[in-house]
């Protein structure tokens, strides 16, 4: 499979962690949170709607709530070939990290 | 997270922007979640925290969106470029039809856009327009009503105007005066302007040398304009040298101490030659005007302070009438019987902008030729959108596989919509451009017939621009709407299947053919209507016989030089075998004064003319009774000679030997003659009379020669003018020129109708050739298998013209009741007049018919000798 960029990674994850609540807003959250960086929700927007295309992720509409101003949810969820392509990466990644250690780069810096 | 704060809408503005740049399927969730994230941040660091990121997110995304945005749009519209142009290539007899007709229709337009902004800009280029204003006088009846309102006022109101008004800073005379310039031994009869001092200062004519305020500060100064100081001067510096000039008996130099530019075309006051009115007083030429209250003959323009003034004097001008015009009244009580309680004047001013196009002041032209001229540039230009519309909606099958295409592809109905309109703004915009060339090449011929001097730079003007760019914009939206709203409404299931019926068999094209033809039949009725009543006019007997008559100017105005002249001139004349009758007028043939008689509370308006002796035997009338004047009857000077209708009408039984009553002379009535027609033919024939008063002046010679030898006669007339009016110029023409000059007008307007009708009928049949080779296209299966099942060649031709023939039948039937009621209210202006008999009609029936037979029969007999085999085949 083709492989994905990193933000898709980051978004795909970030939709299975979130499980039933994957939508935009905590999204960003959550990744502003783990990259320490402030992202923008166009960069959010543009990775959701390229995964959803490569029928990684499909998207619903949830209900509104009084806060987004009676604007729907777009909920998103991993389809099969979604799961699979995080079980994909993650076996890439190990298979990339293995027998490196952290004092190992370190040293090298 | 605190839900309990409440919610709050982010700033509409950034809300609308982000909507446009993230449309999100047109579901917008992307704006809840802005509107959750604003939220949050505003409950944790405040509103204006939140409205600055909201702020920052739309701008962020802003760069990005509209280089999509442009992107796209570029890639389209260069699709739309490159279909449009595909079309205008393949559909070559389209487009040049498209493009020919609109272009020819545009350059009418443009050119009557010209023409009428010319009209419009008369006198505008005074830096003092808008507080100049001419006098005019008001002439009203004894019951005080308007009788009529005329530019002419007396020679001394000027002067008086300025005294009385202190609201003028300038009153100023402008008149034309003919008389006779002399230098280096040659003469030449000049048409000389009689101004007042300050006449460069309140008018904005720029001089090319000498001072606004002082080239008149010298007595006998004379200014000249540019082609005038070429022509007496050459090259040579006009300043300080002198002209001669002559009036009347009176002659004396003149000292050139200005050069003026030409005045521009959309001037009414224009001049060649001016010297001041003191100057002119001192050789006698205003004669007869000066101190006379009661002559109205005169041009008087008054410059005043400022926009208040022309009110302040409207209000002040009764008691300045009054003033000098009470002492008349008495007088005019007492002699003419003046029973009115007022005065029979009054005066008004006129704007000097509003001079050029106010008909309620007589001598003005009006606004009538305006609109006859814009209605057929109009006729032309819809005649070309219609062939627009119409071969659009012809081609409309095929092109309607394009929308199916675009719209299966994706394309909004608002795309195609945009796309079709952009197209025929392209087609109109490049039919523009081909008609400001074409107008190029019409302007010397338009300024011919208009008399007019437009150039094309003038439409360089900003605003003229912008009237072209609005042109092209309502004809490409207007002639672009069939395809535009209805085309781009079509279904592309409807399409592709073949649902769709259109083209062909239209009712709209149909009638839009009818609107043209009737168009077009209507301008050629016009025109063969209008060439007929000229000939008629050219060619009825006016009563008189006008050929092998020559006038001669005496320009003379004194009345014993002039009768002196025309003595001396028969003396050593008559016994010529060539000259068979020499008269003399004092105004010319055609142009004498009115005299109004009273008679049972009527008003009959009879001319009266100072003739001479032999006037009628020159003009070959006809005597009915009595005798004419003959210098045997010394008492002939206090008879007069009147014609059958001035008998009728004043009801005079046994006319000869009886005093002409009511007449403010005392003359003998001495003979009757026949009818003439005194006046162009647009009048019937007016009562007249004529005198041989010799107080009155002789200001034309008139002729009759015998046909043979003319040019030996003219060199004879010539050389004994010479011996008799050594310091005047010989100045004749044919009185029959003179006859057919008086109706220039009607030619001028014969020939503008004339090629209008021209193009429209050319337009009209580009339309339906285009139409004939779609229709033909369309069924040349049809005419295949007809000739196959045994269908004979002119079976098929007929098949093919029919239908336009029909449709040419019904415009003709829609024309000519129209054309005949127009032409009866535009005949009705002549007193004489064809009568619009159906042979007219007939006859633009049977034009309209063999142009539309002849435009579509080649193309059916194309189609009709076409081998089956070939038209069957092509699929």
């Amino acid at each position: 499979m083709k492989l994905l960029s990193r933000p898709e990674e980051l978004v795909l994850l970030a939709v299975w962690r979130l499980k039933e609540n994957a939508y935009c807003v905590p999204i960003r959250k959550q990744l502003a949170q783990v990259t320490g960086e402030n992202w923008s929700f166009g960069a959010i927007y543009d990775p959701l709607d390229r995964l959803e295309k490569k029928r990684l992720l499909e998207s619903l509409l949830g209900d509104p709530t009084p806060k987004r101003g009676g604007k729907s949810k777009r909920i998103y969820k991993l389809t099969a070939d979604g799961r699979r392509a995080l079980l994909e990466i993650k076996s890439i990644s190990e298979a990339m990290w293995k027998g490196v250690s952290k004092p190992a780069l370190e040293a090298k810096k | 997270m605190k839900s309990h704060k409440p919610y709050r809408n982010p700033p509409k503005l950034a809300e609308w922007a982000l909507k446009h740049i993230y449309p999100d399927k047109g579901q917008f969730t992307s704006l809840g979640d802005f509107r959750e994230e604003y939220n949050d941040i505003a409950t944790e660091s405040g509103i204006s925290k939140a409205m600055l990121w909201y702020w920052m997110q739309v701008l962020k995304s802003t760069p990005h969106f509209l280089k999509n945005k442009i992107y796209w749009s570029l890639v389209m519209f260069n699709n739309y470029i490159k279909i449009a142009f595909r079309n205008l290539a393949k559909q070559k007899i389209y487009s040049t039809i498209n493009i020919l007709g609109l272009s020819v229709g545009l350059a009418g337009v443009t050119l009557i856009f010209l023409f009428v902004q010319n009209e419009l800009s008369y006198d505008r280029f005074h830096e003092n327009a808008e507080n100049l204003y001419r006098v005019y006088a008001i002439h009203h009846a004894e019951d005080g009503s308007i009788q009529s309102r005329s530019r002419l006022v007396t020679l001394p109101m000027g002067p008086a105007m300025e005294e009385y008004f202190p609201e003028i800073i300038y009153s100023v005379r402008a008149n034309n005066k003919t008389a006779t310039i002399r230098t280096n031994g040659k003469l030449f009869s000049e048409n000389i302007t009689l101004v007042d001092k300050p006449f460069f200062q309140a008018f904005s004519f720029p001089l090319i040398a000498g001072n606004p305020s002082s080239v008149f500060a010298q007595p006998k100064s004379m200014v000249l304009t540019e082609d005038h100081a070429r022509k007496y001067f050459g090259s040579a510096d006009p300043i300080g040298k002198t002209l001669t000039l002559i009036s009347g008996q009176n002659q004396s130099d003149f000292i050139i101490t200005g050069v003026a530019k030409q005045p521009p075309q959309n001037s009414t006051i224009t001049f060649d030659i001016l010297i001041d009115m003191e100057s002119a007083r001192s050789l006698n030429m205003d004669r007869g005007w000066r101190n006379n209250w009661g002559a109205f003959g005169w041009q008087n323009y008054v410059l005043v302070r400022n926009r208040n003034s022309g009110d302040s004097i409207l209000k002040r001008f009764p008691s300045f009438t009054r003033l000098y015009y009470e002492p008349l009244l008495e007088k005019a009580r007492k002699k003419s019987g003046w029973k009115g309680k007022g005065l029979p004047l009054s005066f008004g001013l006129q704007e000097i902008t509003r001079v050029h196009l106010d008909p309620g002041v007589k001598g003005t032209p009006d606004l009538s030729s305006i609109l006859i001229l814009s209605g057929i540039a109009f006729i032309v230009l819809l005649v070309a959108c219609i062939n627009f519309t119409n071969l659009a909606i012809s081609r409309a099958s095929t092109r309607s596989l394009e929308v199916g295409m675009r719209k299966v592809l994706g394309a909004e109905r608002r795309q195609l919509i945009r796309q079709f309109w952009g197209e025929s703004l392209m087609i109109t915009s490049i039919a523009m451009l081909a008609g400001i060339v074409l107008v190029g090449m019409a302007l010397p011929t338009f300024n011919h017939l208009a008399s007019k001097n437009l150039e094309l730079e003038g439409l360089l003007q900003p605003i003229n621009i912008l009237a072209l760019l609005a042109l092209i914009a309502i004809v490409g939206i207007a002639s672009g709407s069939y395809p535009a709203l209805i085309m781009s409404g079509f279904r592309p299931v409807e399409i592709f299947k073949g649902k769709l019926r259109i083209g062909g068999k239209n009712l709209m094209t149909r009638a839009l053919v009818v609107v043209q033809f009737t168009l077009s039949v209507f301008l050629i009725i016009s025109t063969i209507i209008m060439g007929r009543q000229i000939n008629f006019m050219l060619n009825r007997d006016p009563g008189f016989n006008k050929e092998g008559v020559i006038g001669i100017a005496t320009q003379e105005p004194n009345a014993k030089a002039g009768n002196n002249i025309l003595k001396l001139f028969r003396e050593r004349l008559s016994q010529q075998q060539n000259i068979l009758a020499i008269t003399g007028t004092s105004v010319p043939f055609g142009d004498a004064a009115v005299f109004p008689f009273k008679k049972d509370g009527r008003t009959i308006d009879a001319y009266q003319n100072r003739v001479d002796y032999d006037f009628f035997k020159t003009l070959d009338i006809e005597v009915v009774q009595g005798r004419t004047f003959s210098p045997e009857f010394p008492t002939d000077v206090n008879g007069v000679v009147v014609n059958e209708r001035l008998v009728k009408e004043l009801e005079i039984d046994d006319p000869i030997g009886k005093p002409l009553e009511g007449f403010y002379m005392r003359l003998t009535i001495i003979g009757v003659v026949k009818d003439y027609n005194i006046e162009d033919f647009r009048h019937g024939i007016a009562p007249a009379l004529h005198h041989i008063k010799p107080t009155w002046d002789i200001a034309y010679i008139y002729v009759r020669i015998s046909p043979t030898n003319i040019s030996e006669t003219l060199s004879l007339m010539e050389k004994t003018w010479k011996s008799i009016q050594p310091n005047k110029p010989f100045l004749y023409g044919f009185l029959d020129e003179a006859m057919e000059a008086m109706y220039n007008k009607e030619k001028r307007w014969r020939s503008i109708v004339g090629y209008s009708s021209a193009l429209a009928i050319l337009i009209a049949c580009m339309g339906i050739f285009g139409l004939t080779s779609i229709s033909v296209d369309r069924k040349t299966k049809e005419i295949g298998i007809r000739k196959v099942l045994g269908a004979s060649e002119s079976q098929i031709v007929y098949m093919v013209i029919k239908e336009f023939i029909l449709l040419v039948g019904i415009a003709n039937i829609v024309a000519w009741p129209l054309a005949y009621y127009v032409m009866r209210i535009l005949l009705d202006n002549y007193y004489y007049r064809i009568s619009v008999g159906p042979q007219y009609f007939f006859l633009a029936g049977i034009l309209s018919f063999i142009i539309a037979g002849l435009t579509t029969i080649f193309l059916a007999a194309k189609a009709a000798v076409t081998n089956p085999v070939e038209s069957l085949r092509y699929e």
